[in-house]
């Protein structure tokens, strides 16, 4: 679904990524970890297609196509997500109406009728229960006055109302407390299908005992120096990161 | 034209001036008009202008105790004028909406105790508009409250002025007055806001800010990551920042309306 081959970018002179290879294959789920600044965030940015950030070097094949050469939008509408560490506040603009729009967009690049009213009714109404969203937030402007559980919640839901093929996860987790984590979780488990994929960035295990990952990569200046299953988050939470760094760094 | 949904959405009676009662009125095709609220009585207010005319001048007099709701908007570019005098305890809530290269002056004068005059105005100027919007509230008495807070949207070429002034008399003890303006400005667009206070007495509770920002980047972003296109996110979030103002229309069924005409205008951004 996703390869990456030797990714380089940068912001404005400094060159954040440096030489990312990943690849992702539908059904699976990873895990990116990595100490603060390590570039987690920067990856999830570039694979979006934040304009913020350039790409210097390197490829990323996503389903066939390259992925870089689509926009911000088409890269959405070709079924990537991503979830917000910091999701935006849109002052005046109603979560009902913002998701309409996506929604309609993203089926019109599909070549699908626009839902009607009803139709799209039903599909909030089912895709709130998944993250227990309480449903008069969706008549609220998008994540304004919304505390931080309800903002990741609501990125959860956004994900399940545009079914996407490929998810990044930006620290969704960061800033839950136990509950909210635990409905987090359990939204993007209940999402997942052999045909398509998550990637978790994340800081810490615990989101990894509700979420059992693949595989766990870990991030360190841009590059990713070690990969292993699901036993390697445990490690690190015990161990911290320090035991990777130091061979990485005699390599 | 769209304007005439906004005078269709709700059901009102045609004036040319006079003194009037409860109900809902409406103010069109006239140049110069002078309005009388009757003491006590509740009135819904539209103002329109139209096509052709040279300038709009509306004068209202709130008699002691009214409540009168405005619904003024603004689609041609000549001058219009809003003049309300506030007599004790009258409570005059008015919605603005100029969609044209206008100058538009309203004036309030709180002249009776316990007078309170609420203004949410926004202006949307496009292409080469040149647009003033003047706000003077006047507290001439005592004990009275004023909420002024204006938005402004300018793009292409467009200029954008808002003078706002909040005057308070050295009798007007215990005024509480607030005046806010912010603004966006998208391209070439120029906007000025200059709000003033002019404040003669010393038992006052006062404030006033104005902001002149561009558009947010990163929200635009979350947009698109959703599968919206530049251009519409950008559409989306000029529109989310003016509907504020506009979705707390004080007159029933007039918010939609002026949504459409506020969308047909967001059309030319």
């Amino acid at each position: 679904m996703l390869k990456i081959e030797n990714l380089h970018a940068k912001v404005g002179d400094k060159e954040i990524l440096k030489g990312i290879n990943l690849e992702v294959k539908a059904g699976e789920v990873h895990a990116i970890m990595g100490p603060n600044g390590s570039g987690k965030s920067t990856l999830a940015s570039v694979l979006a297609g934040n304009e913020k950030f350039d790409v210097t070097q390197g490829s990323v094949e996503y389903n066939g196509e390259n992925l870089l050469e689509l926009n911000v939008e088409e890269r959405s509408r070709k079924g990537l997500f991503l979830g917000f560490q910091y999701p935006v506040e849109i002052p005046g603009v109603t979560m009902a109406n913002f998701m309409k729009i996506a929604v309609n967009e993203q089926r019109k690049a599909r070549g699908e009728e626009p839902l009607s009213p009803a139709e799209y009714l039903k599909l909030m109404r089912e895709k709130s229960a998944i993250v227990e969203l309480d449903s008069k937030l969706t008549s609220r402007a998008v994540n304004e006055g919304f505390s931080g559980g309800e903002k990741k919640k609501n990125e959860i839901f956004q994900m399940a109302m545009l079914d996407p093929k490929l998810a990044i996860l930006d620290e969704t987790d960061s800033g839950l407390d136990i509950d909210a984590l635990r409905i987090v979780a359990t939204g993007v488990t209940r999402l997942k299908r052999e045909d398509n994929a998550t990637v978790v960035i994340t800081h810490y295990q615990r989101l990894l005992d509700y979420i059992v990952p693949d595989y766990v990569h870990v991030l360190y200046k841009g590059r990713i120096i070690y990969t292993g299953d699901k036993s390697l988050a445990l490690k690190l939470e015990k161990e911290g990161y320090d035991w990777l760094i130091n061979d990485y760094k005699e390599e | 034209m769209s304007v005439d949904r906004v005078v269709n959405s709700v059901d009102a009676r045609t004036l040319h001036g006079g003194d009037i009662s409860s109900g809902c009125w409406v103010i069109r095709d006239r140049a110069d008009v002078d309005v009388v609220v009757k003491s006590g009585e509740r009135a819904d207010l539209i103002v329109i202008d139209t096509a052709g005319a040279e300038c709009q001048r509306v004068g209202i007099k709130a008699l002691s105790g009214a409540t009168l709701n405005v619904v003024h908007v603004i689609t041609e570019s000549y001058d219009h004028k809003l003049d309300i005098s506030m007599s004790e305890h009258v409570e005059v809530s008015v919605t603005q909406l100029v969609v044209a290269g206008a100058k538009v002056n309203t004036k309030a004068h709180l002249q009776g105790a316990g007078a309170r005059f609420v203004l949410n105005g926004s202006f949307v100027h496009t292409d080469d508009e040149r647009g003033d919007v003047t706000v003077d509230v006047l507290h001439e008495v005592g004990d009275c409250v004023s909420r002024t807070a204006y938005r402004g949207v300018a793009s292409g070429k467009a200029q954008g002025r808002f003078s706002g002034l909040v005057y308070i008399a050295q009798d007007a003890q215990r005024t509480d007055a607030e005046q806010l303006s912010r603004n966006v400005t998208l391209g070439d667009a120029v906007i000025h806001t200059a709000p003033q206070m002019e404040i003669y007495a010393d038992d006052v509770r006062c404030s006033h800010g104005a902001t002149v920002g561009q558009m947010d980047a990163e929200a635009i972003m979350y947009m698109r990551q959703r599968g919206i296109s530049a251009a519409d996110a950008k559409r989306l979030q000029i529109q989310g920042f003016v509907a504020d103002t506009i979705l707390h229309a004080p007159i029933a069924g007039c918010g939609d309306a002026m949504m459409e005409l506020l969308m047909d205008k967001l059309d030319r951004l």
